[in-house]
């Protein structure tokens, strides 16, 4: 039961619970990413105004990791440049991924180190944010055509 | 006399304080089927059918023992049991060799149902891509049942095949199998049979069943991993190119052309699993000593009172049918908290359930669910083991507390 408590913290449950990220964005770019193992689908838009994101969503269903998760995400995805953004996103998956990341680094993203004694989750947790990433790629494509 | 208690001291891996209850994705193995595998090792080592030492011939006739143990439990003849890795592979060898060798050619219909397991749907729907085939889909009930007026509706169509499962693993419902064989039998049309939950719980006779295929996985009946069977009728074997070329399955091969091996060396290109074969033979053997009749009301009863007492939960839903049609398989999600942290919660209590899309989406599609939590029970587990889960999913509100 400890061990449980270890990865459902009372933080994860309120940031599943109070989900104040969720929803589309009329007109902004959106993005489908799906977790194999277990059929999950999350949709991530992200509306970029001179190459800052000036708003981050998403919609899909999914478990308390992966919900929070993406909740986090698009908190912090608010007002970073788009290659800010990308470093932080590979940072956290980094993280999720059991490598060295200093602490001070990574926000509120930190919640989720007990995450990572669980492999099987950590593709929960990290869903939003592959999903994110791909989405500044093909964003940042589309701007560089532009310029 | 049939004594859960008593079997599970031929289990070691059950005497942890487990509730294992994800039976349908993989059984445990008793003793007597490792013990086969390690004695082949350690004794009896070789390549089959290769050369006439003694060593050569006691692999060989373990080999051929086993063989003809499993045969003789499905009521076939020994050269119509093809050894494979599994049931995926049984039903691609199908596939690929019926494309391939012309017995389904473009134009042609083929018929599966909503029910399938994804390797007795992705297979046909690929090839039929490729191939130029045309699928027809037979539709289920809400809870996941097939009506024969279905399958006729299908049949009707003109299909050249049906290919479907006896019972389904996402909800644990038993088709009506040998109607359903009957019927496309009346209409010359070839069934595979995907055995792959339905054999491990009950007894089925291919000749009595009438199927002209069936596909099953050892490791789902106290076997091993990467070894399973595909029984095919006879002639129609016969008429079959070879799904794999190589060595062991030719007759002789010159710089022009090959002929092929007899049955069912034919379908058996490359060195096999023969410690696989030795455990899946121990396996058979095992099962063929149990009193069938009690261990099929044992896990129906099982299966029955988890159905019933989660129904009596209020925040819990219970998916597929709750009659005689159901067995083993219990189908279920908690209102407001997705499968998968379920299943991380059940595991704190040691309850070990599987949760996700079982490998059969078109039929969670179809009764609304992207997934759902699975137990399913087999002969070795016992009340105990249901009720510990019971008694987790009633307490799952203090970890939870919105759920409800
Ligand atoms: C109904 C059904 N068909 C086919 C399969 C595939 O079996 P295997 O993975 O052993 O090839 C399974 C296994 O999950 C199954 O439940």
């Amino acid at each position: 039961m400890d061990e449980l408590r270890e990865l459902y913290t009372d933080t994860l449950m309120s940031f599943y619970l109070a989900p104040d990220r969720k929803g589309k964005i009329a007109d902004a770019q959106g993005l489908e990413g799906k977790n194999l193992s277990c059929g999950d689908r999350i949709k991530v838009f992200l509306q970029v105004e001179d190459g800052v994101i000036k708003d981050a969503k998403f919609t899909g269903y999914g478990c308390v990791i992966s919900q929070s998760s993406a909740t986090v995400m698009c908190r912090m995805l608010l007002n970073k440049r788009l290659d800010e953004a990308k470093e932080m996103i590979d940072r956290f998956i980094d993280f999720m991924q059991g490598k060295d990341v200093p602490e001070e680094l990574l926000g509120d993203a930190l919640y989720f180190e007990g995450v990572r004694r669980f492999p099987s989750r950590v593709k929960c947790a990290t869903l939003a944010w592959h999903t994110a990433k791909e989405l500044i790629q093909k964003l940042k494509g589309i701007q560089s055509d532009a310029g | 006399m049939f004594s859960p208690e008593q079997i599970r001291k031929d289990f070691h891996i059950l005497e942890e304080e487990l509730a294992y209850l994800d039976n349908a994705a993989t059984t445990q193995k008793p003793d007597n089927v490792i013990n086969a595998i390690r004695h082949y090792y350690m004794k009896q080592n070789s390549n089959v059918h290769r050369s006439n030492y003694e060593l050569a011939e006691l692999a060989t006739q373990a080999f051929e023992s086993s063989r003809r143990t499993i045969a003789n439990f499905i009521g076939s003849e020994p050269e119509e049991l093809i050894f494979t890795r599994g049931t995926t592979e049984s039903i691609n060898l199908l596939a690929y060799s019926f494309f391939v060798g012309g017995l389904i050619e473009a134009g042609d219909k083929i018929a599966v149902t909503i029910a399938e397991h994804h390797s007795n749907f992705v297979p046909w729907q690929q090839l039929s891509k490729r191939f130029g085939t045309e699928m027809v889909y037979v539709d289920t009930d809400d809870e996941g049942r097939i009506s024969l007026s279905e399958v006729k509706k299908a049949l009707d169509k003109g299909v050249k095949l049906l290919a479907f499962t006896g019972m389904s693993n996402s909800l644990g419902v038993v088709m009506p199998y040998v109607e359903i064989c009957h019927l496309a039998k009346e209409r010359g049309v070839l069934t595979v049979l995907d055995g792959a939950q339905l054999v491990p719980h009950h007894k089925v006779n291919v000749k009595e069943v009438g199927c002209d295929f069936m596909a099953f996985s050892a490791h789902k009946m106290l076997g091993p991993m990467g070894i399973g069977a595909l029984y095919g009728r006879r002639e129609l074997l016969e008429k079959m190119v070879p799904f794999l070329y190589g060595g062991e399955m030719i007759d002789e091969v010159t710089l022009e052309d090959t002929t092929f091996n007899v049955l069912p060396y034919k379908f058996e290109a490359g060195t096999p699993n023969v410690a696989g074969t030795v455990g899946f033979g121990e396996a058979i053997r095992y099962l063929a000593r149990l009193e069938w009749g009690k261990v099929q009301e044992h896990v129906k009863k099982l299966a029955d009172v988890l159905i019933h007492e989660l129904e009596r939960i209020p925040y819990v839903e219970v998916y597929g049918p709750k009659d005689e049609t159901q067995h083993s398989i219990v189908s279920f999600n908690i209102k407001g908290l997705h499968p998968h942290d379920v299943s991380q919660y059940l595991n704190s209590w040691k309850v070990a359930v599987r949760s996700g899309h079982h490998c059969a989406q078109p039929q969670l599609k179809r009764i609304g669910v992207p997934a759902t939590c699975r137990a399913s029970v087999y002969f070795y587990n016992t009340e105990r083991d249901v009720e510990r889960m019971l008694e987790a999913i009633k307490n799952i509100t203090n970890e939870f507390p919105w759920v409800g």
